[in-house]
């Protein structure tokens, strides 16, 4: 609930969408997803798009086994941000969920996502020895946020490295290889 | 170079001619199919591949090299760890087993194992003492610059800068991999040594068997501890001595970038969409037969499904043009009335 509060205090006050009020909020409809569908650009292909299936199950069981929340990337500012990220950073899904704006005369839907956003433990720059751009886990839940579903661009990969490391694997594909370098 | 060039002078004046050089050093001169075909030029003809150039060959090299590099600094089991904490993404197969316990390496796997592998190994690598940290350094520049290099030369449309950078891949690989060169055992190598060290034992037996005064338990474990010692002396000697990376696709790197100049892409002419298109064209065909003549059923198998995809795009395509009506059914076109 807080989260969102924040969420909503943080877009403008003419793009306003959901209530302010925790009450009013918490009369709002929700509905919960497991599969969020990213449609991603093929690299040097304008016209081709792969479809990112990004999955987050919460706490249930994926296919049998333990639960499945995806990384994926989220565009959170300009390009001039977070060094060698570019305005990007990784984030953990915890929740996909949609919200009816009720009370508004439009009924607006708002698709939403809760993720963990991971760390920049070097400012986002390529760590020289490794050639890789190491993340870290921040201790408080401030890391905590809800974005727009807009705001996920694409799935990532990242590689644990110790206890709450993480490192970004940017040679995944093609068109992370060419972005972060 | 100069006196490589004087060498080869001589060898040509003591040979009869060119021909007979060649044939000495065992390259058959006869007449192909390329002979009387204007405008081609044989050297030209063979193309850079990533398949069996890049990952079924020197990703498989490089996994021998990671995998002894590894087992020196003892760090296989932090290796495998890494490797099934790989979490998912779209269109990378993750590999159930631990990577020492895969014994045959696909095309595909070996193409994930190179987009995984820089990180993999980095996690791997982590908290060096402060007397490893110049020995892990190496191996992961030497690494990420050879996946750098596969992943550049994929690229479909390349300019000036990006032909720049599979150059300076190259190079930075080039300059950094000797630190895997104990690694790199030929089986020729792995045969002399044991070879070597079969006869050493014999020698060493020998020796032993001639000296006829009484030895106590703790003499005979020290000398026994020696031998062995000297044992691995040698074969370390034989194999820092033989072993290099002059091999022929170690070599063809080089003419990737001018490859690109002259003929464009190199996925073009990869030969990894040809192997694939084998599972719709002879694989699936065969499935279907039953087995007795197969090849005449595989033909008419394929034949008649490529021609009702012919037809499904024929249809698909004239249902887009306006005035034209596709019957439901029958799947005919008729003008619009």
């Amino acid at each position: 609930m807080q989260e969102i509060l924040r969420f909503t205090r943080q877009t403008a006050a003419d793009d306003r969408w959901l209530p302010a009020d925790p009450t009013e909020l918490g009369l709002l409809p929700v509905e919960g997803f497991a599969q969020l569908e990213i449609p991603v650009a093929d690299f040097q292909e304008t016209d081709r798009f792969q479809i990112h299936r990004a999955r987050c199950t919460g706490t249930k069981a994926f296919c049998n086994g333990g639960p499945r929340n995806d990384w994926v990337w989220v565009q959170t500012g300009g390009e001039a941000k977070y060094g060698d990220l570019r305005g990007r950073v990784v984030a953990r899904l915890l929740a996909l969920f949609k919200i009816r704006n009720i009370l508004s005369e439009a009924e607006a839907v708002h698709r939403l996502a809760f993720v963990c956003i991971l760390n920049l433990v070097n400012s986002g720059r390529l760590h020289i020895a490794s050639g890789h751009i190491p993340l870290g886990r921040r201790v408080n839940r401030r890391d905590m946020r809800i974005v727009s579903i807009g705001a996920v661009i694409a799935q990532a990969q990242v590689i644990p490295s110790g206890e709450r490391q993480w490192i970004v694997n940017h040679r995944i594909d093609l068109r992370t290889f060419n972005e972060i370098y | 170079m100069r006196y490589r060039a004087k060498a080869l002078r001589h060898e040509l004046a003591e040979a009869a001619g060119i021909a007979e050089y060649l044939q000495r050093l065992g390259v058959k001169i006869g007449i192909n199919v390329f002979i009387g075909l204007d405008r081609a030029s044989p050297t030209d003809l063979h193309k850079p591949d990533f398949l069996h150039n890049i990952y079924l060959d020197l990703f498989k090299h490089m996994i021998e090299w990671v995998e002894g590099f590894l087992e020196k600094q003892k760090r296989q089991q932090a290796f495998d760890d890494a490797g099934k904490e790989i979490p998912p993404y779209p269109g990378f197969s993750i590999a159930k087993k631990a990577y020492r316990e895969i014994t045959q390496w696909q095309g595909k796997e070996m193409r994930d194992l190179g987009r995984c592998i820089s990180a993999v190994l980095v996690s791997t690598l982590r908290n060096p003492h402060s007397s490893q940290y110049h020995d892990f350094k190496s191996p992961l520049k030497c690494i990420s610059a050879l996946v750098d290099f596969s992943l550049m030369a994929q690229y479909r449309s390349h300019t000036p800068d990006t032909l720049s950078y599979m150059e300076s891949y190259l190079q930075t690989f080039h300059r950094t991999k000797d630190i895997f060169l104990k690694f790199c055992n030929s089986k020729a190598t792995r045969t002399q040594a044991d070879r070597q060290d079969w006869q050493l034992r014999e020698l060493m037996a020998n020796q032993r068997a001639k000296e006829v005064h009484h030895r106590t338990v703790a003499n005979h474990r020290r000398r026994a501890d020696q031998e062995r010692g000297k044992r691995s002396d040698r074969r370390a000697d034989l194999i820092r001595r033989e072993n290099h990376f002059n091999f022929i696709k170690m070599y063809y790197l080089t003419h990737f970038a001018s490859h690109v100049r002259r003929f464009g892409s190199i996925s073009m002419y990869s030969t990894e969409i040809g192997e694939l298109a084998h599972k719709d064209q002879i694989k699936d065909g065969y499935h279907r037969s039953n087995k007795n003549d197969a090849a005449r059923q595989i033909l008419s198998q394929y034949g008649g499904q490529h021609a009702l995809e012919m037809r499904l795009q024929t249809i698909e395509g004239l249902s887009k043009v306006k005035g034209v009506i596709v019957a439901a059914e029958s799947g005919m076109e008729m003008p619009a009335v």
